[in-house]
């Protein structure tokens, strides 16, 4: 009998489900060798039907989508948090920053396009106080970051879960597939903002423009790099960043960046912490990040990044 | 009026939900669509790095992500006042046309398709591309195919799929091998002849729906960017068309905020947009597109647009949209031929630095017109963002429509009918609500029937026992 597996989307953008489309030929096979019994993009099932497997995509921002998510876990055996909002807050989980009245006051008060008049809606559902990865939430069995988790990782991710042979699994970093060299610079210039560098074969650290390749997880096959950009680390960090406490991707980076293009690591890590709404999007949201003991996110993005001011 | 009492079940069910309001008689009065989450990406830029809002506003939609990363480079580009070279140009148009062509794929044959082919009454369980599969599996696997070619070129120019990152503020970072030029410009031409094998199946469906196409009429304005009577889907100001067919302006896009105006609607998250001049309500999308401009400047695509435009101007019933679409869609695969076949020579990129100002950028979506606005102080910082995307410019458009099938499916009884007649409106305007208030969503699950504000029937498709 072939496997049952149900889909649920919560505050996100829909990529991850997009992604799975994008097996494909493969999803004919797929469809082969599971049965989708609730699929929102692709079917009209409202309902929660029992499944083997469920797959999570987006974090929790209002009640709606806690309640979804509870329904989701009582209705499955094996629950997947799908994606990097699911996993660690995404970019959905910036909202963490903020709170809920001044995303609402932003959205329809101080806008140059809102009407003089206009007010927040009423009757829609509150907002939750903040925006958790679902893990806060229900208990997850399996994460598979990534924003979107490319769909090679998808087609394994389901295949090991229902016992299939072949390759495994495996939590390299981004680095691990990356074409680039590094080369040892002495005098190199910190670029800040920068988001891709002269040289195309050359490490972009050695360029003196920050990547994050080396402290998040490949879950893309490397694209960003060997593609001329930076990665902006949207698979959420790597596991050696994420089961030592005293190490963070900013101080990770600074290091490596230091021993191969010379930059102090102070400035280094100055501008990272400056930019720390930037570098630390996608998980902001998550204690993989934020219950670092040197880690100051909300300060650093409050206090640093310009016009963060909050309300309510 | 009483206020909604938003039962469990219905609070589970969506993220979206219709309310349909009868009147003293039974009659519909007015339906709406509610937008039901948020995530507020206005606030969430905020403090972030300009330069890389290109790499982060992708991640407001993911089914059209390629959309939201043009827009921000542009906007970007703008703002600085730098022209990109020609090879960098010209990827660019390659990767968006394949953009474009997955994702009128994807709304016209794999979301609309069950309801043209397995019809509008057909059980829910028939009305999915899975069943389209059992009962119509060279169909699907063809719908697959051209999908699949749209994305696949995304994926080689953009970087990947979902959420391209290989433009950036000045040009492109990289360029696809001659191997996958060659390929793609061979796609091309399979993907034109597979719309056009298609398009047969589509237009005899498109036939038999008379009624709706004349309930989906909408009074409004048309608008859409124009280079000089062309299809234009970036680089080119926005052209406003009366109800008529007369063009009534134009404007570009540093001047939008002064030319649109967003309402708050009730009960959603999802803010309408109108034209400032007279509050009037308006359409975006492959309908506008087609209305205001006369020419795509590909043979194919020209030759059908004629065609098109001869059966009456402006077409006004969001039924045409779906038509207008697969025109489009013969353009996509015409212009992913000619450029990859041409190949790119020379400079990608020009190295930029922006300072503090404004910077606007304004992209055709598949769905319409984006617009992207962020303010940036000296070191480099978004001090302020404003989103407009093209299912909001769209909004007053849908509960147009929606209120027209209502009426058009409530007597007959059958629920099912009401229900997904509701919806078909809702997707011949291609809606995504992952963008529209830059928020999650999929597509409305539940309806409540209300007189006076008070809900008299709550259908869903299927109640939790």
């Amino acid at each position: 009998m072939r496997a049952k597996v149900s889909t649920e989307w919560l505050s996100g953008c829909s990529g991850c489900h997009v992604a799975m489309v994008d097996l494909h030929e493969k999803l004919l096979n797929l469809v082969d060798e599971v049965e989708f019994v609730r699929i929102p993009v692709l079917m009209d099932e409202k309902g929660y039907p029992e499944a083997d497997v469920g797959i999570v995509e987006g974090a929790v921002r209002s009640a709606h989508d806690r309640e979804a998510l509870l329904k989701m876990r009582n209705s499955v055996k094996t629950l997947i948090a799908f994606g990097t909002c699911a996993s660690y807050g995404g970019p959905s989980g910036i909202g963490w920053l903020h709170g809920r009245n001044s995303i609402i006051d932003k959205v329809y008060g101080d806008l140059l396009t809102t009407g003089p008049s206009e007010k927040a809606p009423t009757g829609v559902p509150e907002l939750e106080k903040s925006v958790v990865p679902i893990d806060e939430v229900v208990k997850v069995d399996f994460q598979l970051p990534g924003c979107p988790p490319h769909p090679y990782y998808i087609a394994l991710a389901l295949r090991t879960l229902l016992g299939a042979s072949g390759p495994v699994m495996d939590a390299k970093p981004v680095c691990s597939q990356c074409e680039r060299k590094m080369e040892k610079r002495l005098d190199g210039k910190l670029r800040k903002g920068a988001v891709s560098a002269p040289e195309s074969d050359v490490c972009f650290l050695s360029q003196g423009v920050v990547c994050l390749g080396s402290v998040t997880l490949n879950r893309c096959q490397t694209q960003c790099p060997n593609k001329g950009v930076v990665c902006a680390g949207c698979a959420g960090p790597s596991p050696a960043i994420i089961m030592e406490p005293q190490l963070d991707i900013r101080t990770m980076v600074a290091k490596r960046m230091n021993l191969v293009s010379g930059i102090p690591e102070s400035e280094i890590l100055e501008y990272m912490e400056e930019e720390a709404k930037t570098f630390y999007s996608y998980a902001l949201s998550s204690p993989v990040f934020y219950r670092k003991p040197t880690v100051e996110i909300r300060e650093w993005a409050r206090e640093r990044c310009s016009g963060v001011k909050e309300s309510g | 009026m009483k206020s909604i009492v938003v039962n469990p079940i219905t609070r589970i069910e969506g993220h979206a939900s219709i309310t349909l309001d009868l009147d003293d008689n039974g009659k519909v009065s007015r339906g709406h669509l509610k937008v039901l989450e948020i995530r507020g990406f206005e606030k969430l830029l905020e403090g972030m790095e300009l330069m890389k809002m290109p790499l982060i506003t992708g991640r407001i939609c993911g089914v059209c992500p390629a959309a939201h990363h043009l827009a921000s480079v542009t906007a970007i580009e703008n703002g600085i006042g730098v022209e990109v070279p020609e090879a960098a140009a010209k990827l660019r148009d390659l990767m968006y046309m394949g953009h474009i062509l997955h994702s009128h794929a994807l709304s016209t044959f794999v979301l609309t398709g069950p309801d043209l082919f397995e019809g509008l009454d057909a059980p829910s369980a028939d009305r999915n591309v899975f069943s389209m599969l059992r009962l119509q599996p060279d169909l699907v696997r063809k719908v697959l195919r051209l999908r699949s070619i749209g994305q696949k070129i995304v994926e080689i120019v953009g970087g990947r799929g979902v959420h391209p990152v290989t433009l950036v503020p000045g040009g492109i970072a990289s360029a696809p091998g001659a191997e996958e030029m060659a390929s793609m410009a061979e796609w091309g031409n399979e993907a034109a002849g597979i719309v056009e094998e298609l398009s047969g199946a589509v237009f005899s469906r498109l036939g038999t729906m008379a009624d709706a196409r004349t309930a989906m009429e909408m009074p409004f304005k048309s608008l859409a960017l124009s280079n000089n009577g062309s299809v234009s889907f970036f680089g080119a100001p926005c052209s406003v068309m009366g109800n008529t067919g007369k063009t009534e302006a134009s404007f570009p896009a540093e001047k939008y905020a002064e030319n649109l105006v967003e309402h708050t609607m009730e009960g959603s998250y999802m803010k309408s947009v109108r034209l400032s001049e007279g509050d009037s309500v308006f359409f975006v999308g492959p309908l506008a597109r087609l209305n205001i401009n006369s020419s795509f400047t590909t043979p194919r695509a020209d030759t059908l647009l004629a065609g098109y435009r001869q059966r009456g101007l402006p077409r006004t019933s969001a039924l045409d949209c779906i038509e207008a679409r697969l025109i489009e869609m013969v353009h996509c695969a015409e212009k992913i031929h000619s450029i990859a076949s041409g190949g790119v020579k020379g400079e990608l990129c020009i190295p930029v630095i922006p300072g503090a100002g404004r910077f606007v950028g304004m992209v055709e979506a598949p769905r319409g017109i984006l617009i992207h606005d962020f303010d940036a102080d000296d070191r480099g910082k978004v001090t302020g963002a404003n989103l407009i995307v093209a299912t909001q410019g769209n909004y007053e458009a849908m509960d147009h429509c929606l209120t027209a099938m209502a009426e058009l499916n409530l007597e007959s009884g059958n629920e099912n009918l009401l229900m997904n007649g509701m919806e078909f409106a809702l997707r011949c305007f291609d809606p995504c609500l992952a963008c529209a208030t830059h928020t999650s969503g999929s597509m409305p699950m539940v309806v409540h029937v209300r007189r006076d504000g008070r809900i008299l029937r709550t259908l869903s498709r299927r109640m939790e026992s």
